[in-house]
């Protein structure tokens, strides 16, 4: 009766929701289908607003470690709090906006970031 | 052509069946071609917090059969970590019917927008019950 779907693997939708929102600084203006509290949002526009900063002063280093993309995101501090996994893996979603990372490198190094 | 925007629509049902009303409601929008469900899963959560994902292939023929005309084609545009995002929301000893839904009627005024070169800096929806309460509040100041 019900067509089963392919595997559901690759990008999710929220995900890309999120990412979308933080690198292009508009996550205030990206409507969200599941209800979230509001301390979250407040969370989250604090989170848009420190990347961007971020974003700019790493701009001139990211292009250095352009050569060695692989290198780039093993996290350079302890993981295990949720805030440092969510930055990296923003970081991860930029360098592949800029074109560091192609869509396969991106999908390792989430892998392995996640599973850390 | 563009797709319309998509919507997450995670009903929790205190049971672990789901409602079949909702079928008739849903059934009706999508008649009208507004909207169309292109994604569709169950998740249940027991007591113990164990997270199964049910596709509505797998379900009893009698839960599934009222939504049979109302999901189209499933996609599969839900991903296993949507799945898991959506999952954490879900209470213990519920089920909830995750539905994606695309706003058809939307696809031809995002067109006209972006050719006209406009751009979405905000939207939200205003769930009923606040629209309710906020209209009451009004009235009575």
């Amino acid at each position: 009766m019900f067509m089963r779907p392919g595997l559901r693997r690759g990008p999710g939708l929220l995900g890309a929701v999120a990412r979308t929102a933080v690198v292009a600084g508009t996550a205030t203006a990206v409507s969200r289908g599941i209800n979230r509290s509001l301390d979250n949002r407040e969370q989250e526009r604090a989170e848009a607003a420190a990347y961007e900063q971020a974003a700019a002063q790493q701009q001139a280093p990211a292009q250095q470690q352009a050569p060695a993309p692989q290198q780039a995101p093993a996290p350079q501090q302890p993981p295990g709090r949720q805030d440092d996994l969510m930055a990296q893996l923003q970081q991860l979603a930029d360098m592949r906006q800029q074109g560091l990372l192609d869509d396969q490198e991106f999908a390792a190094a989430k892998a392995k970031l996640l599973a850390s | 052509m563009g797709r319309g925007p998509m919507e997450f629509v995670v009903v929790e049902f205190p049971t672990t069946t789901i409602d079949q009303q909702l079928a008739g409601q849903l059934r009706e929008v999508v008649t009208s071609g507004l909207v169309r469900v292109v994604d569709a899963m169950v998740i249940r959560r027991d007591e113990a917090g164990t997270v199964t994902v049910q596709e509505f292939a797998d379900l009893a023929p009698e839960a599934a059969r009222p939504y049979a005309d109302v999901v189209g084609t499933i996609e599969g545009l839900i991903a296993d970590e949507d799945a898991a995002d959506i999952a954490t929301r879900v209470q213990p000893g519920t089920s909830a019917l995750v539905v994606l839904l695309e706003h058809l009627w939307l696809s031809g005024i995002a067109g006209a927008m972006t050719a006209a070169g406009g751009r979405v800096v905000f939207t939200e929806r205003i769930p009923a019950p606040v629209v309710d309460q906020v209209l009451a509040e009004r009235a009575a100041s």
